[in-house]
């Protein structure tokens, strides 16, 4: 890990005014949900967070030529890749922290009946685990891609594995005579579908109500696998410059 | 081309680079050798798509050969000894262009592991002439100011090994002219130098050698200083020599007025300007004489 990378990463982000922007409104959400003792609604705002922050990661950089400039200093790539995904998270979990702290304050201060602080707190938990996945994710398409697509590709790959499952369960549920063929294989071979589905809640995985051991080691492994893979392909990528 | 005695310096061998796109190969370098020797400022010209964009890369380690080697003190070019050791100073400088040219030159600094980060940062502003523009957004530099950022930022580790694409692109002619002393200075300290230029006459004022290269393979290496010997030209009043006299006399016949010659120390060309004057000839002017760059990059496109 580079600590002037990180650093770097980490101040960039908290100071820019986009971030500040949408971070204060996260916030802004989290101090009426918890003065309201409603459901942390600010949580899916803060996941949308996660994913502006970690689109600008690795992929836009290939673009500006400013990674050029990078690497001919003497910064190992899986070292700075690391360290950017730790500087835009730690960033990401900063935001996420007051968030928290105003719903909690909200709930405490304000609300007078019995609170949902316990609920909140383990959701949040859940959150900030579901941004590590998410960074990660967001790290390893934009060592393979330019400019934003890495979220194109975030958004597209789970789009695809949601509809993929919801069309081969209507399938197997009788809809569409034309797929008789389909509905027979799926039937007898249901793994299918249970595969595809565990495929998506490892790459995409949905913060559950009871956040268990399984559950926090289960994201933790696959971020773990997917930054491997980012490092990989990253040191593997070339770096031309004067082409954009 | 020149085999160097160590494996100090910049050595590229058999260096290939094909890019394929859609099943398309397209061979841009196509088996380079090139030696720089510690200390050496070595330009490197060629018409445009030659490859010398791709060869910068490739010895930078942005770029992947697709075959041969580059090292540097024998060292792969991307080992990070070696990184903590290069500057470089891309074509066009391109950053997060919210920050300022201070802030961007201490990340620049840090990344390359100066030590005093902020006293190297401010003598380099000095340097290159542009602490004014230090607290100013990079999105507010003109392209000349972005060079000169860009020229700051490479020599921030004062670099044994400085590459420069294409450094006065944008420049007026004071940066130019601070750029050409900048890389003399960087001589003086024994830095060896790659630069990259379109400018023919910049190449031939700082440089030692020039390589041209010229569809993906380098078509000639021209000495431009020499240590062990002086070429100079000697410019004669026309009608007041004999031809044959003077390349009797010192051994070369004049050609459009002027006759070459080469000399092994300074002293020895007042013995050439005696010896031409004993013919009778009359001595116009005296100049140590370069390659011609333009008539080779006719020549070699």
């Amino acid at each position: 890990m580079s600590r002037v990378v990180f650093a770097e990463t980490f101040r960039r982000n908290v100071s820019s005014p986009l971030f500040l922007a949408f971070a204060g409104l996260v916030v802004l959400v989290a101090s009426i949900a918890g003065a309201m003792n409603a459901d942390p609604v600010w949580q899916s705002l803060a996941s949308l967070l996660v994913i502006g922050v970690g689109a600008q990661l690795i992929g836009p950089e290939f673009s500006s030529g400013t990674l050029q400039l990078i690497m001919a200093k003497p910064v190992n790539r899986s070292t700075y890749l690391l360290s950017r995904f730790a500087g835009v998270l730690v960033a990401a979990w900063a935001a996420m922290s007051v968030a928290l702290l105003f719903d909690l304050g909200g709930r405490a201060l304000i609300f007078t009946g019995p609170s949902e602080w316990k609920a909140t707190l383990q959701s949040a938990g859940g959150e900030a685990l579901h941004a590590v996945m998410a960074c990660a994710l967001l790290a390893l398409f934009g060592s393979i891609s330019r400019s934003y697509f890495n979220v194109v590709i975030y958004f597209v790959l789970n789009i695809a594995l949601s509809l993929t499952i919801g069309g081969l369960k209507a399938v197997t549920g009788g809809i569409g005579q034309a797929f008789e063929w389909l509905r027979h294989l799926l039937v007898t071979y249901p793994q299918i579908i249970r595969t595809i589905e565990a495929i998506h809640e490892n790459i995409f995985p949905d913060v559950p109500r009871e956040i268990d051991v399984r559950w926090v080691a289960l994201v933790i492994s696959n971020a773990a696998i997917v930054l491997f893979l980012a490092c990989l392909m990253f040191r593997r990528r070339e770096v031309p410059y004067g082409a954009d | 081309m020149t085999a160097p005695a160590t494996d100090r310096g910049l050595r590229v061998r058999g260096l290939k680079k094909t890019f394929r796109s859609f099943g398309v190969e397209q061979p841009v370098l196509k088996g380079i050798d090139v030696d720089v020797a510690p200390g050496e400022v070595v330009g490197l010209i060629g018409p445009n798509g030659a490859g010398k964009t791709t060869l910068m890369s490739c010895i930078l380690g942005f770029l992947f050969p697709t075959d041969g080697e580059v090292t540097i003190d024998g060292l792969r070019s991307d080992d990070l000894t070696i990184r903590e050791r290069t500057g470089f100073v891309p074509e066009r400088m391109n950053f997060d262009r919210g920050v300022n040219g201070r802030a961007f030159l201490q990340y620049m600094a840090r990344l390359a592991k100066v030590e005093e980060p902020e006293d190297r940062v401010e003598a380099l502003l000095e340097r290159l002439d542009i602490a004014d523009a230090a607290e100013r957004p990079l999105s507010q530099y003109s392209r000349g100011m972005l060079q000169r950022i860009g020229l700051c930022q490479a020599l921030l580790a004062t670099p044994d090994f400085l590459f420069l694409d294409e450094p006065t692109s944008g420049l007026d002619p004071n940066g130019v002219m601070l750029v050409r002393e900048v890389i003399d200075e960087e001589r003086r300290r024994g830095a060896t130098v790659l630069l990259n230029s379109h400018q023919l006459s910049e190449i031939e004022k700082v440089c030692d050698r020039v390589l041209f290269l010229s569809k993906g393979v380098i078509s000639d290496d021209q000495a431009l200083r020499s240590t062990v010997s002086i070429p100079i030209a000697v410019t004669l009043l026309p009608g007041s020599f004999d031809a044959d006299a003077v390349a009797a006399a010192v051994g070369a016949r004049p050609e459009h007025n002027v006759v070459q010659v080469t000399v092994e120390r300074e002293a020895a060309i007042a013995d050439i300007v005696r010896r031409l004057v004993e013919t009778g000839a009359g001595v116009l002017d005296v100049r140590r004489r370069t390659a011609d760059l333009e008539e080779l990059f006719r020549r070699e496109r």
